[in-house]
């Protein structure tokens, strides 16, 4: 058994903490697609790293709504 | 250091709720001719273009992050969609008693490389098409700190609203 093999053909879900990174790796298609590596920090903003020829790198941002106020009263 | 801030800029609004002409169109934070533009982590807080009490607010490509897929001077909401589509801002009440600015769509642009200064670390959204008078050129309207860089190589750099948008002006006591 070759257990980096059977790593990249599986869809895992690892978490590296409470508060860590959480990450997720697989295959785009899960025979034939191309490895990838998922990394959503605690911020909630996810990495994904794609085994290509290009190297690709995605960036995928989810910020927080910005709340501002008009401070009224007497 | 980082800036470290998001935030509405002082001078828009005052010039907003003095009702100022401006050349290019008033104020419509519902405008997908509206550009977003990406910085690094080289600004720092209080300076231009992330100095929310300055007497302008003109838009600065200070430290800004462009590359392959994404201009320098930034792109128009209508131009970053996924799917194809146009990103469409939205302004009315989210909750009770806010007034919420969203958009329909995430922001999604494939095929991107942006690793200037280490990537991008916050965007500004600004009113590309207003050029007068002088401290309201380009105004900017929101700024939103990523707080870590996020460079993209070949690949998709996209922002989805949190399910209660982008921004939210509490205006009730």
């Amino acid at each position: 058994m070759n257990a980096y093999r059977e790593k990249l053909l599986s869809v895992g879900y690892l978490s590296r903490g409470r508060s860590g990174p959480r990450v997720r790796e697989g295959r785009e298609h899960p025979e034939t697609g191309r490895p990838f590596k998922a990394t959503t920090d605690e911020l909630g903003n996810t990495v994904t790293e794609h085994d290509t020829k290009d190297d690709r790198v995605d960036a995928h941002i989810r910020p927080e709504t910005v709340r501002a106020e008009f401070k009224l009263g007497a | 250091m980082a800036f470290t801030k998001s935030g509405l800029y002082v001078h828009t609004i005052q010039e907003m709720m003095r009702a100022t002409t401006l050349t290019g169109g008033q104020l419509d934070w519902r405008l997908a001719t509206y550009k977003i533009a990406l910085h690094s982590s080289a600004l720092t807080d209080g300076t231009a273009p992330v100095n929310f009490s300055a007497a302008t607010t003109v838009w600065a490509n200070t430290s800004e992050v462009s590359g392959t897929g994404w201009a320098a001077g930034g792109i128009t909401l209508s131009t970053a969609a996924s799917g194809g589509g146009s990103v469409t801002p939205t302004l009315a009440e989210g909750t009770t008693g806010s007034i919420r600015y969203n958009w329909t769509s995430a922001l999604s642009v494939a095929n991107t490389t942006l690793s200037t200064g280490g990537g991008p670390f916050g965007c500004i959204i600004y009113a590309d098409p207003v050029t007068a008078p002088a401290d309201m050129v380009d105004a900017m309207l929101l700024c939103i700190c990523f707080a870590a860089a996020y460079p993209t190589n070949n690949g998709t750099f996209s922002i989805t609203p949190s399910g209660t948008g982008l921004l939210e002006i509490d205006i009730t006591p």
